[in-house]
């Protein structure tokens, strides 16, 4: 079969493609482009952040909002681009076998050629050359903009937090598409995989707070993202490889589980 | 020529089991190279489960199947290169014209020439440019059956392949049909309707609540066929004079209406009804349900056999 199943599910989700390129564009821009004017606010976002009650900063994982790398990551890199990107992935694992499976278009693929798993391994390379192209968007966007909007990280470093929060949504677009490839039911992919990214969210949120929940942190995705600070620290190599290693891992779940069942009952 | 070529598909005691349900129980079936075979069966038979076993797109409880010497289970991708397959229910959603949905299909078995795939839409009258998503029913089927036999399979597994075409291109349909078997091909077409296959099949196996009750030459089976016959004439007639006749039983006269049930050759009703002025006359598709129940129940078993045992 080559790697015609590939391209044809990157065509088929072209015009998703383009939407969450464009909208991950946008707000990249948008927000990257408040950045000077808030850095000329500098003394009274610090003011207005000591107002806020303890522990909200942290929380929100801010550090701070008058440096141009905690800006970022108190709104691009921390909560509007993970969002829209774990939603494009979950929205697009969650079709990719159960969605194709319960409209009843999967059987015709699987009465051709073609394996179970060659069919799961080729959808989820589609996935993630999918969630790269916004993802690299996010870098691209701020690496063009960014002497014009006073963001003068390097570039390395801003490619690191944009491979970050790809990751994030690769783990959870995983996710989605293994429950969904092992259960033909897309709506329990989209919700196993949508609670676990609130689950996640929330966890490596208030685990910042609270010292017995630490370990939370270690099952969330958006720690591995988050906490090595690459817009300061640039890549690492840890941070990296674990949920990339957990994508690939949920990927060869979903993989075994298609093949182990049966199509469209 | 010596021993005849091995069967294409044949299955022994295939099951099947839906979490507690059972939809097969047992299925022996034999497909012989080069013939037209007829799956039949109301809806519900287990028709298409049989067909996706084959296909090992859902996989058997017990029993065995082969299909062109192979175990579809083991050797899904080696059966499937070589059998081209209608679904019962064909879901194409593309917003892409049908030409490509098409080619990306026989590149998926290696490629298939535009021009072959052009050739078989002409024949069926199915516009390549239009958007899949947006076609008809019968449309969709076109679609569905030029894909099936655009890479000339050595075995064409088509779940009721004639439904949502109209006569004419049911015609047509049964011509290249009529081709894959003179080409020494074999075609395995399911229906819940007798009159769909009886034109063009060899042989037929009825199945019923998950088991073969029959398998027979496609003659003797449209010669067991009973059908409900209605004819109304001009004036009343009498009830005597269509009691006895051969083929003929239960039959109800009303006032000019006769009403009866033929089973085989309806000929001696017929030269019958010809004495007198017909006005109408209504012969039902034969009921699969009642197919076999006619002539090969001993009466013991009426209500077909029980789903408990």
């Amino acid at each position: 079969m080559r790697s015609s199943v590939f391209t044809r599910f990157l065509r088929d989700n072209l015009r998703a493609l383009v939407g969450w390129t464009v909208g991950v564009a946008a707000v990249t821009a948008l927000y990257g482009s408040f950045w000077p004017s808030m850095s000329e606010a500098g003394d009274a976002m610090d003011a207005y952040v000591e107002s806020l009650p303890e522990g909200f900063m942290e929380s929100m994982g801010w550090t701070s909002l008058s440096t141009v790398d905690g800006y970022l990551n108190a709104t691009v890199f921390g909560l509007l681009v993970p969002v829209l990107l774990v939603i494009a992935a979950v929205s697009l694992g969650s079709r990719a076998i159960a969605g194709d499976e319960e409209a009843g278009a999967l059987e015709l693929l699987m009465a051709h050629p073609v394996t179970r798993v060659g069919v799961v391994l080729q959808r989820a390379a589609a996935s993630a050359v999918f969630l790269a192209v916004p993802g690299l968007t996010v870098f691209g966007t701020l690496a063009l903009l960014g002497p014009a909007i006073d963001v003068d990280i390097p570039l390395d470093r801003l490619l690191a937090a944009s491979t970050g929060v790809t990751l994030i949504a690769l783990v959870h677009g995983a996710v989605a598409l293994a429950v969904g490839a092992a259960t033909g039911r897309r709506a329990v992919a989209l919700g196993a995989a949508a609670v676990l990214a609130v689950v996640g969210y929330l966890g490596n949120t208030f685990a910042r707070q609270v010292e017995e929940l630490e370990w939370l942190r270690f099952g969330s995705a958006f720690h591995y993202a988050m906490a090595p600070d690459p817009l300061v620290n640039g890549f690492d190599a840890g941070a990296t490889a674990v949920p990339a290693a957990a994508a690939a891992v949920l990927t060869a779940i979903a993989a075994a589980a298609f093949d182990r069942r049966d199509i469209g009952v | 020529m010596t021993a005849a070529p091995p069967p294409v598909i044949t299955t022994r005691a295939l099951t099947k089991n839906y979490g507690r349900t059972r939809a097969l129980f047992g299925l022996d079936l034999e497909v012989r190279a080069g013939e037209v075979f007829g799956f039949l069966g109301p809806n519900g038979a287990g028709k298409s489960t049989t067909i996706r076993i084959l296909l090992d797109l859902i996989r058997r409880s017990g029993g065995e199947a082969r299909v062109l010497g192979l175990d579809p289970r083991a050797d899904g991708v080696r059966v499937r290169r070589e059998v081209g397959y209608l679904p019962g229910e064909l879901t194409v959603a593309s917003r892409r014209p049908a030409r490509e949905l098409l080619a990306y299909l026989g590149d998926l078995r290696g490629g298939v020439s535009p021009a072959r795939i052009g050739e078989l839409a002409d024949r069926l009258g199915l516009d390549l440019s239009r958007p899949v998503r947006g076609l008809s029913k019968g449309n969709k089927q076109k679609v569905g059956l030029v894909q099936a036999f655009m890479h000339r399979p050595r075995l064409l597994v088509l779940d009721e392949p004639t439904s949502g075409l109209d006569p004419l291109l049911q015609q047509e349909f049964l011509e290249m049909v009529r081709e894959t078997r003179a080409d020494g091909r074999t075609v395995f077409m399911s229906s819940h309707v007798l009159g769909e296959v009886q034109d063009v099949a060899d042989r037929a196996a009825v199945i019923r609540r998950g088991r073969i009750v029959a398998t027979e030459d496609m003659d003797a089976l449209r010669e067991r066929a009973s059908r409900q016959v209605r004819i109304r004439f001009a004036a009343p007639v009498d009830a005597a004079g269509f009691t006895g006749l051969e083929n003929v039983r239960d039959v109800d006269v009303s006032g000019d209406t006769v009403s009866c049930v033929v089973d085989g050759s309806p000929d001696a009703l017929v030269k019958r009804a010809a004495r007198h002025t017909v006005l109408e006359f209504d012969s039902a598709e034969p009921d699969l349900e009642d197919l076999f129940f006619t002539h090969y129940n001993n009466g013991t078993d009426r209500e077909g056999p029980s789903d408990a045992e």
